[in-house]
């Protein structure tokens, strides 16, 4: 007969398994990884160029620069780029962040060269019509003010800037003049310095076959561009000194909730860590927030934490919307739970269930081409070496309780924290 | 193509094995054949609110989220008008784990009172933080009703009102999981590098002992034909006036649902489509504009809807998508607009392919809704629809007397 109520026997992963990336060389040096995975016939071509905010002397053109990319280039209208890429079925995908602006390209292999040669134009020969940026600065500012009516983004938005300093290029916020002031000039200095054959890495991942390294090679090899004028700039923090902040929302039936203070990025030696903490606070769905104010009490519909690292430096957030007529007695119960992670130890059981957690999700993401394209990201945006993720392994495997209350002491110091509020209080 | 082995159990769980040699982890996903159109009018939300509940412990294993935790998994569930679905992902070694968790839930819950107290709460929290605290959130809640008449697509998944959520008892709840959960209403998916053989043994196991259940029977009332437009107009304080229109289509099983999801994309799948390309780029009329399908299994919703650009009155706006349809209907599609979005599709199916546990939920969702194999032959479906066709359903379902419109304005204009 069978015992339900006995788990069955399960094995603690112990390492790591995934492909390698081949690293090769364009003819004009720009560096391709090249990821062989996935049992489907298709493409993941991600073009890396360091063009974040961090390197926009006006507010937007890094965004608007990567965005308008496609709306027409030397020889191809906007209207045609869309016509070859929705023909042959591929996505074209351009995001931009606080330190980087990507290009990606999702293909079936079959329509590779066609596919690519779209990407070249849009890469090298953009040209930023007035009448498309007009519509495109539109239709962004309209999405803006629609964003700016949400209780979430007016606490995110105050949150980094509070933490940063909005002199900060990771704090500093775009407004809705900012979208009347960019014009078509700003994004053609931005390209011109930094979407740059020296500026540019190349991430591959999907089914490989013998030519596609020289297809790409074919297309992106030759010198399109001038050298990139890329300085290194120097930012200061300038952490603001307020310890709560209520930005006030009468009708709000719901408040968001920023709590925490900022972080370093992955290099530093407390990085791996923190993330276990904070992986107990928040960081997955049976964390102790999680269970406290979403499941012991019915505040929010969720709540998390993030320690989010970006190339110079990261934050930490506790993020939530909760029921603005318990907003308080939230914030009090977060403060609580904060206060018990510096004080007590976490219990053997707790932190095995935490590491095997971080390790099953860890082998998750490295499922599939798209999953290991992001993992080889990280690498390579960082500056990282391949065995990173399996010194992450051994270091989540060794660490121990009272490690991680020192890190508690020392980095989430409710003294230190700083506490956004939008909507009631 | 997707190759799988499908068997079923003597109390009629049906079970899907699909083997990926490529990875380390495996997909567990199971689909209960209930959603919101199986709830009565004066009790909705009730599938949504109970999917809640399922993570509350069972009758042997006091936590759901814990052992699953221990080993390395990872689990979520939704709940739509149609389906309930749970999934887990979890590494290979320890795939007894998700059987175990998942079997126990099947067979019975531990139906605690603190876990129906707090639910009903998380669940009021997530009306206000989707359809309350949203710019946009209540439109579906309001177009859902002009709409639909008599069919319990009228409300949606959430329910019609907080109070509903308010008032469910634990015997309501009882009742609930008696009457839809069981063997016989569940497909099991499982992917990953593991074979049917292997498999067998272990659902026999942990599934082979649960007693079969009586289903409820389902009286789904049929929506009439509409015979004449629909309107709602309200006001909200959102930054941009906003459109949209609901025609009826055909249910997901019907052999113009093809057709109609191509119509959806020459109107308005990427940037070349028609929609996007005239009344966004070059018209500058709208500053948003989509053309999409429900996908429901009984007759669903074509639905257009657009946010007109500062300055343009929304009826204009209105009359230049009339404009656009009737010009489709007139004159219909070339070949090459068709190869286009017939490309488009084959390529989604594919990328829809990419990791593990979008293949277990494709295949469980096919199997409850028809055949697993259906993934399979889908794209043949649309490779054979041709111009004329997309014509027919155009004249069918873009009819004004079959549409409901909701003008959702601001406040501020």
């Amino acid at each position: 007969m069978l015992d339900r109520t006995k788990q069955p026997d399960f094995k603690e992963i112990t390492n790591l398994v995934y492909p390698k990336a081949e690293i090769k060389k364009l003819d004009n040096e720009i560096p391709v990884y090249l990821i062989d995975a996935g049992t489907e016939d298709i493409l993941k071509i991600e073009f890396i160029f360091e063009a974040g905010v961090w390197y926009q002397k006006k507010p937007l053109s890094s965004s608007i620069t990567n965005s308008l990319l496609s709306s027409g280039t030397k020889n191809l209208t906007e209207q045609q780029i869309a016509e070859k890429i929705d023909f042959y079925g591929a996505y074209i995908s351009l995001q931009s962040d606080r330190d980087y602006a990507t290009i990606s390209l999702f293909t079936l292999n079959k329509y590779l060269k066609e596919t690519i040669a779209v990407i070249k134009e849009i890469v090298s020969n953009p040209i930023f019509p007035e009448k498309e940026f007009e519509t495109e600065i539109n239709i962004k500012k309209n999405q803006f003010e629609l964003d700016l009516t949400k209780v979430k983004t007016l606490a995110s938005r105050k949150f980094i800037s509070s933490v940063f300093g909005e002199s900060h290029p990771y704090g500093t916020l775009a407004n809705a003049d900012d979208f009347d002031k960019l014009k078509t000039s700003d994004l053609k200095e931005f390209y011109q310095k930094y979407y740059t054959v020296d500026n540019c890495k190349i991430l591959v991942a999907g089914k490989l076959y013998k030519d596609t390294f020289n297809i790409i090679n074919d297309a992106f090899g030759d010198n399109w561009s001038i050298k990139s004028f890329k300085s290194d700039n120097e930012f200061r923090l300038n952490t603001s000194s307020k310890k709560e902040q209520l930005i006030l929302k009468e009708d709000a039936v719901q408040s968001a909730l920023r709590i925490g203070c900022n972080m370093f990025s992955r290099k530093h030696p407390d990085y791996a860590g923190m993330q276990v903490l904070n992986t107990v606070l928040g960081g997955y769905f049976g964390s102790r927030l999680m269970k406290n104010i979403r499941e012991d009490k019915g505040y929010t519909y969720g709540i998390g934490s993030v320690v989010y690292p970006m190339k110079h430096e990261g934050y930490f957030s506790i993020v939530s919307e909760v029921n603005a007529k318990v907003c308080r007695n939230a914030i009090d119960e977060i403060y609580k739970e904060l206060s018990i992670l510096s004080s007590e130890k976490i219990s053997d059981e707790e932190l095995l269930l935490v590491k095997n957690y971080i390790k099953g999700d860890l082998l998750k993401g490295f499922d599939g081409p798209f999953n290991l394209s992001e993992k080889y990201k990280i690498i390579i945006t960082n500056n990282l070496d391949e065995t990173y993720f399996k010194k992450f392994m051994d270091l989540i495997n060794t660490i121990n309780s009272d490690n991680l209350m020192k890190l508690s002491q020392k980095y989430l110091d409710t003294n230190n924290l700083m506490s956004i509020i939008a909507g009631k209080c | 193509m997707i190759e799988f082995e499908k068997f079923e159990l003597d109390n009629g769980l049906k079970v899907i094995v699909h083997q990926d040699k490529t990875t380390p982890i495996v997909a567990i996903n199971i689909v209960y054949n209930v959603g919101a159109r199986n709830e009565s009018a004066n009790k909705t939300g009730f599938a949504h609110l109970f999917e809640h509940l399922m993570f509350g412990g069972s009758i042997n294993i006091p936590n759901y989220d814990a052992p699953l935790q221990m080993v390395g998994g990872e689990n979520n569930a939704f709940t739509n008008n149609d389906i309930t679905n749970y999934y887990i992902t979890l590494p290979k070694e320890n795939i007894e784990t998700g059987f175990w968790l998942e079997s126990d839930r099947m067979l019975s819950l531990a139906f605690s009172e603190k876990s129906l107290e707090v639910q009903r709460n998380v669940v009021i929290e997530e009306f206000k933080q989707r359809y309350l605290n949203q710019p946009y959130g209540d439109v579906y809640l309001l177009l859902r009703p002009l709409a639909y008449k008599k069919h319990p697509y009228q409300w949606a998944t959430i329910g019609k009102e907080i109070s509903h959520i308010e008032n469910a008892t634990m015997q309501d709840v009882k009742d609930f999981f008696y009457a839809h959960y069981a063997p016989n209403n569940a497909v099991l998916s499982v992917v990953g590098n593991i074979t049917a053989k292997e498999i067998k043994p272990l659902v026999e196991k942990y599934f082979g002992d649960i007693e079969k259940r009586k289903i409820a029977e389902s009286n789904i009332a049929k929506e009439p034909k509409q015979t004449e437009p629909r309107e709602l107009t309200v006001k909200r304080d959102v930054p941009n006036d906003t459109i949209y229109k609901a025609y009826h289509m055909c249910a997901r099983m019907d052999k113009d649902y093809h057709a109609s999801d191509l119509l959806s994309d020459v109107l308005s799948n990427g940037d070349s489509s028609r929609l996007t390309r005239k009344l966004i780029k070059e018209q500058k009329l709208f500053l948003e504009l989509n053309a999409y399908i429900m996908g429901s299994r009984d007759e669903g919703l074509f639905i257009i809807s657009g946010k007109p650009n500062d300055g343009v009155n929304i009826k204009d706006a209105e009359k230049a998508i009339d404009k656009e349809i009737n010009l489709l209907i007139k004159e219909g599609v070339d070949e090459q607009e068709l190869q286009k979005v017939k490309n488009k599709v084959e390529s989604s199916l594919i990328f829809a392919q990419m990791n593990i546990l979008n293949k277990a939920m494709n295949l469980g969702i096919s199997e409850t809704l028809n055949d697993a194999n259906d993934i399979n032959t889908e794209i043949d479906k649309y490779l054979k629809v041709k111009t004329k066709d997309i014509v027919r359903v155009a004249k069918q379902i873009l009819n004004p007397n079959n549409c409901s419109t909701l003008y959702y304005l601001s406040e501020k204009k």
